[in-house]
């Protein structure tokens, strides 16, 4: 199948073409003139033997640990256990099997399947900047929680739990001399 | 399983996702101020990763990540779009306005408010001016289009794209000639860089079947004898007139704005809610504008002003401009949709049959 691409605004087909690199079309509705940066994998057919069924184990064979119908074909990276052609899945250059790619997305071990991050450490520096005393305690709540997270996967700040600890730690001290004040009177 | 922390390289470019019309956040700007901002969505922003590129949206709190593997990204397409030369509108016209106004008054608060009104326009102009024009660019994978907001500059994605192409190009190897051929040549049709010719394609966008620009175009064009009728009858009748006819102008572009995207309908009635929609508020600011000039600068004109809506010169211009723009774009719009609904209605009228003639002799009996 040759390329195909569509028009960000109205999502018209921009037709069929065989070019590669960039190159100028025009959206045959809105007229619009849009450049298009076109790659092999545009004209590229997935191969018909991409997704193979397993070959089938005979006498001697070593087997695959789900189906031992089937022979193993490669060990799993994560755990060792031999996998078959259906069972293994090629990610990141690695040879896993669903229960450690399931694994390594629970625990958060396979940095490429994290789908999202919370920011906990940078939630609790804010409120440590937020003079409102209540926002102390919460503030030290969150940088302790956030102490030994992750953080941001492209560029994580080490200074916002501690920063934001202290913050919280002087809020909370003036909350507790201003009910003791409160309460001496 | 473990594997060493990626290190990702930020990529130039920064934008926000957001759902819905740019000119609805614009239109809310005017009622809900910069809390408007609070609607930008999530900000975006692109990493280079060792095999993939990473796609970030955060608000601040959570961070979302899409990865986008090398061999999966089959092109990008690049689209320019007039938000630029909106944007530079919005700031050039109070500039200009504001300079005006700073120049010629005679008051020495006035020209300092004028004129710091006048410094920020002209500094958010430069800056819009200096990124150059906006543009919308979509990665197409095999199976999805992602839009790409922190590539809303031209300067700044054809940059990025400049950057990815020989990446991307690496990981997926020279394309083999045989890998060209299309699977159907007699349909397909071989494209140059300046002759773009294209098969049939079937569009995904629908026909247009709301009412919406059809009861806008009345509103407008009942603009014109709504405002000679109430002149005649009295300053309230035409101020509280007037205000109703404003916001009835408002919501109804509005609402239009969003009805019509992704479909059929023709590029000049697309534009009748931007154009009417622009009329209202230019308006709008110039007799906002206007009105605290004269506050400053003649406090008899005021209270002419206040006692008679079309007292002075200005305000009888500015009612005869918007009435007319209206009355012009209201017109426009019925006798444009009117055609564009005969267009869509397809009708075969059957054959003109004589009472008397004679039946076809296969059809007898």
């Amino acid at each position: 199948m040759v390329g195909m691409l569509k028009c960000p605004k109205c999502q018209v087909g921009l037709g069929e073409f065989t070019v590669v690199g960039e190159a100028a079309a025009f959206c045959p509705h809105c007229l619009k003139e849009i450049t298009i940066f076109a790659f092999p994998a545009l004209y590229r057919k997935l191969p018909a033997s991409a997704v193979q069924a397993g070959e089938a184990a005979i006498e001697g064979d070593s087997t695959c640990f789900f189906h031992p119908q089937k022979k193993a074909a490669i060990p799993c990276d994560g755990c060792g256990r031999f996998l078959c052609t259906l069972c293994d899945i090629e990610f990141s250059g690695q040879h896993l099997c669903s229960t450690c790619l399931e694994t390594g997305v629970r625990k958060k071990s396979i940095q490429n399947l994290e789908k999202s991050r919370k920011l906990e450490a940078r939630r609790a520096f804010l409120l440590g900047l937020i003079p409102l005393f209540v926002t102390g305690p919460i503030a030290v709540f969150l940088a302790i929680r956030a102490w030994k997270s992750p953080g941001s996967m492209v560029s994580h700040k080490r200074w916002y739990a501690p920063v934001g600890l202290t913050l919280g730690v002087i809020q909370t001290i003036f909350l507790i001399i201003f009910i003791i004040a409160r309460f001496a009177k | 399983m473990g594997e060493k922390t990626i290190n990702y390289i930020k990529l130039p470019g920064s934008g926000y996702r957001s759902a819905g019309s740019p000119f609805v956040r614009f239109a809310l700007f005017f009622v809900i101020g910069f809390f408007v901002l609070l609607l930008r969505g999530k900000r975006v922003q692109l990493y280079l990763g060792n095999d993939h590129l990473l796609v970030l949206d955060t608000d601040g709190y959570v961070e979302e990540y899409k990865r986008f593997y090398w061999r999966d990204i089959q092109g990008f397409t690049l689209r320019r779009t007039v938000e630029g030369k909106i944007i530079n509108l919005v700031f050039g016209a109070p500039f200009i306005l504001f300079s005006a106004l700073a120049l010629s008054s005679r008051d020495n608060a006035a020209v300092f408010l004028f004129g710091i009104i006048a410094t920020v326009c002209l500094i958010f102009l430069i800056i819009n001016i200096v990124q150059g024009p906006t543009c919308d660019v979509e990665l197409f994978t095999a199976v999805q289009a992602e839009k790409m907001p922190s590539l809303g500059r031209v300067k700044v994605a054809k940059k990025v794209l400049a950057r990815l192409q020989p990446i991307i190009n690496e990981a997926q190897g020279e394309l083999k000639p045989e890998e060209m051929v299309p699977d159907n040549p007699a349909e397909s049709v071989p494209f140059e860089v300046s002759q773009a010719k294209f098969s049939s394609s079937t569009p995904v966008v629908e026909t247009y079947q709301s009412k919406v620009h059809s009861i806008l175009s009345w509103v407008a064009l009942a603009d014109v004898p709504g405002t000679c009728l109430t002149v005649f009858l009295g300053q309230e009748l035409l101020r509280a007139y007037s205000l109703l006819h404003i916001v009835a102008l408002i919501i109804l572009s509005i609402i239009a704005l969003n009805k019509q995207r992704y479909t059929t309908l023709p590029v000049g009635l697309k534009r009748l809610p931007v154009v009417i929609l622009s009329g209202v508020v230019i308006c709008f600011i110039t007799s906002f504008v206007l009105g605290i000039y004269f506050a400053f600068a003649d406090q008899e004109a005021v209270a002419t002003m206040r006692e008679n809506t079309l007292g002075a010169p200005w305000q009888v211009v500015l009612t005869v401009i918007s009435t007319a723009i209206n009355g012009f774009a209201g017109l426009y719009g019925v006798v444009q949709l009117k055609k564009y609904k005969q267009s869509l209605v397809e009708v075969v009228p059957p054959p003109l049959v004589a009472a008397d003639s004679p039946v076809n002799p296969d059809q007898s009996i």
